[in-house]
């Protein structure tokens, strides 16, 4: 039974096995491990003749309880999480009931799921690479069965060959089968969400200004807005409770309608510009977008603060395509709404309403209220920094009248206060703010340390956008962060973003950056829209039919082309020299009737002959005899080619006689 | 249920004799080899499949890339495992005679290229059939022989899972082996001729009592002659190989006749006599057989238990009945 069991069949599985789960061991629990070592330790136990192999019943009792006690630890992390460790554990326990080859078949088929399961996670190049490689040495496990006779670097030759070979049509499968629609739900893996968050405290944003994660990219189809037009709107807070802005029930309840499908309708107006967006995952649903967008494909819905949301969290790097209209104002206002954007504490901050109602009594216009409001922030001490000291109980008096220092969700903050207090309906927007663009690339980088709040306030019929931040630290605006506190900027990061001043890091992260996006662009969000520009390029407008067609001709050229490969109709079999010479006597003499018996060796045949045919028995023996030394002797070329030269003359001679 | 798999059973058997005919000397080619994925192969595609409805679901290229490679490998293994097996030539040789109930080793010579993969051979209709042995280019098949005649094995079955075990390749050839079956010894006195009274009487010697193991003296030791002849202590002190001759009077050949035998019936004398034969080679009696009409001259040595044995083994056949 456990025959075809050896070494270094117990030395792949534990390679197999090992490199995938530990590739996975950020999402496994660690409990798996421990029964990993037991079930490895009674294999290798079993492998050595200490241990006896364990019973079906022992099989069946480590599965359920396994199972059992794996799901109560890891259900609350979700369906995703609890159907994954159920697969983990059934490639674990193979290691107890390896008995016979279909075992090892099972553990194959079990460890390309976990594969892909990795891939759920792991979409950088390296890592696709790495997922590839580990399903090839799961085929690997499948040769070694199969081809013992085969040594470690013959069998290793051989299966690079067979991948390599198999690579044009999965490629072409790749490129020109179309994408299908999601068929059915299935649950998404649970993790930690990255990125601006629910609610603002003016801690928050800082702490993502220290983060050079990746947020998303861009690129325009009609040329890149300015870089002070750049604002990337993602939520709005309209309620301001214990000096904390969150969203209004109304907006929570329009963002789990989008969810789920619905969508506020906007009449647009202007010229439409479009853009794609590669996000990464931030297992939110919230989508960054320039005022106002619409989403090109079903799935980003709009809400009626004209802030996006997909249907489902964004779990992995996934391109949008929006439409963008410049042009568009941003107007919906309802009487509930305009009384959530008013609503502020009956009490608080003394001083700062002691000021605007002193600003209410001038009788100006609102216009003309608002820039008197960011006059003061432009005019007096304030400083823009990412350490700001402690606020009091009273933040706003606390920022406008003590410290005078902060961050953008402060000044946006106390403006989206005092408006309130001045009776215009505010609110504050929280999203990204500018990006760094790739001209050669042609794609706009954002990241976590781009994340901005600015505000939005309603006048002239329409909501408008004012940043009090660009009034203090117009560089935050014009150029990013980076320049506007060249000092505190990613303090404690240690990325490669820092060392840009050095030219050749730069080049480096430049070159990384571009071939990063190619991979997100071309390989990752490969749809059919791509496959259809794409088509399109190399053959020309095509319609849906000849698509078809196009899809059938290549794949059946490259099935010709292996096919071919594989039975190299064009190789003969290249005899060697002295047996083209008997296969001339073998012609000579099988006109006479004497053919070669199947298995006769070349001296039996001829004595064969001599026999039949004694005239030329001498000649005919006298062949054999060179023939073999010609073939399997042990001799000087020198000497081989004086034979081979015997044996040719012995031919011509034999043929002579014979006509 | 049991007679519509025997139809098929014939006319598949009838299709095989008409495509794939019986030869000494078999290539295998895209019309004569068979392929079916295995067990592994069936759940290997259920595999990509799942793959692909994870890719397609979760709409991750990477998955579905890697549910693409993995299908395309299980197209690469269908040419490459019937690339292992096309090409193969087979030839087949005789096997050794055997006796009834034994196992035939039946030999066979495979053309192998180097990266060829391993092949299982067996034959068709063997339950039981002992693993076959397989040493660089030459293969021995067993399979037990039940009657005395020219025993052909039925077609045989070469099948090979190599590379991946995604794909069994296999053929059903028939090689044209005819086997010689010798009847199975039955353990019996010897009996001799009868009908030659007027011999016996010559010799001076009791039916019973076959004096044909008086020592003569040496001669060199033939191959082919029985081991228990050989002068082992002759051979001890060095002085080569030599064999005991036991010399019989002049005319003392002795007869076997099938009529003399006590047997119930034919089978049970063929097989009385084919005892006999052997005790008296083991002997090195000269010795005849009579077979009804058919009658083999007194000779000794292993070419007379040969010539015995084999007209044993097909007294009353047709050569052409298996």
């Amino acid at each position: 039974m456990d025959l075809f069991f050896k070494r270094h069949h117990l030395l792949l599985i534990l390679l197999c096995y090992l490199a995938t789960t530990l590739s996975l061991s950020n999402q496994i629990h660690w409990l798996i491990f421990v029964l990993a070592v037991a079930c490895i330790g009674w294999r290798v136990g079993i492998y050595f003749g200490r241990l006896a192999a364990p019973s079906v019943m022992v099989n069946r009792v480590a599965a359920l309880l396994g199972a059992g006690v794996l799901m109560s630890v890891v259900f609350s992390q979700g369906l995703f999480s609890a159907m994954m460790h159920l697969i983990v554990l059934g490639y674990t326990l193979k290691f107890l009931e390896l008995s016979a080859r279909r075992d090892i078949n099972v553990f194959v088929c079990t460890g390309m799921v976990l594969i892909a399961v990795f891939f759920v996670f792991e979409t950088s190049v390296m890592m696709a690479l790495w997922g590839v490689l580990l399903a090839v040495l799961h085929l690997g496990l499948a040769l070694s069965l199969y081809a013992e006779h085969l040594s470690a670097k013959a069998q290793t030759r051989y299966l690079t060959k067979l991948v390599l070979i198999s690579f044009p049509l999965a490629l072409m499968l790749f490129v020109l089968l179309p994408r299908l629609p999601p068929m059915w739900k299935l649950p998404l893996q649970n993790q930690a969400t990255t990125g601006l968050s629910e609610t603002v405290n003016p801690g928050d944003i800082a702490e993502l200004s220290r983060s050079s994660a990746l947020a998303f990219r861009a690129s325009f189809a009609q040329g890149v807005p300015p870089a002070n037009e750049r604002y990337w709107r993602v939520m709005t807070m309209d309620q301001y409770v214990q000096g904390q802005w969150s969203q209004s029930e109304s907006i929570k309840s329009a963002v789990r309608l989008a969810e789920r499908g619905s969508r506020f309708n906007v009449e647009v107006a202007g010229t439409a510009q479009s853009y794609e967006l590669i996000l990464e995952p931030s297992f939110q649903t919230w989508l960054p977008s320039l005022a106002v967008s619409n989403g090109q494909n079903n799935r980003a819905n709009l809400l009626f603060n004209y802030t996006l949301r997909n249907d489902i969290p964004i779990t992995q790097r996934s391109m949008l395509r929006f439409s963008y209209f410049p042009d568009t104002p941003i107007r919906y206002l309802d009487r509930t709404m305009r009384q959530q954007n008013l609503l502020l504490p009956e009490s608080g901050n003394e001083q700062t309403r002691a000021w605007a109602a002193q600003l209410k009594q001038e009788n100006l216009s609102p216009q003309q209220q608002i820039s008197r409001v960011l006059q003061r922030y432009a005019g007096e001490n304030f400083r823009y920094t990412l350490r700001p000291p402690p606020l009091g109980q009273e933040q706003i008096d606390g920022f406008l009248f003590g410290s005078q220092a902060g961050f953008c969700v402060h000044y946006a903050s106390s403006f989206v206060y005092i408006m309130r207090l001045l009776e215009l309906p505010a609110r504050m927007v929280t999203g990204y703010q500018g990006g760094e663009w790739d001209g050669e690339g042609g794609f706009l980088t954002v990241r976590q340390y781009d994340a901005h709040a600015w505000a939005e306030v309603y006048v002239d019929g329409r909501w408008q956008r004012f940043d009090p931040t660009a009034f203090v630290a117009p560089d935050r605006v014009e150029s990013g962060l980076e320049s506007a506190l060249p000092n505190e900027f990613l303090a404690g990061d240690l990325s490669l973003i820092k060392f840009r001043s050095n030219a050749l890091v730069n080049q480096l992260y430049l070159t990384m950056a571009k071939f990063d996006y190619v991979w997100a662009v071309w390989v990752l969000n490969y749809d059919n829209q791509k496959q259809f520009d794409l088509i399109k390029r190399w053959f020309g407008d095509i319609d849906f039919f000849a698509q078809i067609w196009l899809f059938i001709g290549v794949f059946i050229a490259i099935i010709t082309l292996m096919v071919l490969w594989s039975l190299k109709p064009w190789q003969r079999p290249t005899l060697a020299r002295e047996d083209k010479l008997f296969m001339a006597l073998h012609g000579v003499f099988s006109k006479q009737g004497l053919e070669r018996l199947p298995g006769e060796t070349v001296t039996d045949y001829c004595l064969r002959i001599s026999l039949v045919s004694p005239k030329n028995a001498d000649q005919v023996m006298n062949f054999s005899r060179l023939y073999n030394r010609v073939k399997y002797a042990d001799q000087t070329s020198m000497q081989n080619e004086k034979d081979y030269l015997k044996l040719s003359l012995l031919l011509k001679l034999i043929r002579r006689r014979t006509k | 249920m049991l007679t519509i798999r025997k139809w098929f059973k014939q006319r598949f058997d009838k299709w095989l004799k008409k495509n794939i005919p019986p030869n000494g000397k078999i290539t295998l080619t895209r019309n004569n080899l068979f392929i079916l994925p295995t067990w592994f192969g069936a759940a290997y595609l259920v595999t990509c499949f799942t793959l692909f409805l994870l890719g397609t679901n979760y709409q991750n290229n990477l998955i579905l890339f890697l549910s693409f490679l993995l299908s395309s490998i299980f197209v690469s293994c269908l040419l490459a495992s019937h690339k292992n097996m096309s090409g193969l030539t087979l030839y087949a040789a005789n096997p050794e005679p055997q006796f009834a109930e034994q196992y035939i080793a039946f030999p066979l010579k495979i053309e192998h290229r180097p990266e060829q993969g391993q092949f299982i051979f067996a034959f068709q209709q063997d339950g039981d059939g002992l693993d076959a042995l397989i040493k660089d280019q030459q293969v021995l098949i067993y399979r037990q022989a039940l009657r005395r005649g020219y025993f052909n094995p039925g077609r045989l079955t070469i099948s090979s899972v190599f590379p991946l075990g995604l794909f069994r390749v296999w053929t059903h050839v028939d090689l044209n082996w005819q086997g010689l079956v010798y009847p199975k010894p039955i353990e019996s006195a010897v009996v001799l001729d009868s009908d030659g009274a007027d011999k016996q009487a010559d010799l001076g010697r009791s039916r019973t009592q076959a004096g044909f193991d008086e020592f003569a003296g040496l001669k060199t030791y033939q191959i082919g002659e029985s081991l228990k002849s050989v002068a082992w202590k002759q051979l001890a002190q060095g002085r080569g190989w030599h064999s005991k001759a036991f010399e019989q009077a002049q005319g003392s050949a002795v007869w076997l006749n099938l009529n003399a035998q006590t047997g119930r019936d034919l089978e049970t004398k063929l097989g009385q006599l084919t005892a006999q034969v052997l005790t008296l080679d083991e002997q090195n009696a000269l010795y005849g057989l009579r077979l009804g009409t058919h009658e083999i001259a007194p000779a000794q040595g292993a070419q007379q238990r040969l010539t015995c044995l084999a007209a044993l083994a097909t007294y009353g056949l047709n050569k052409a009945v298996m």
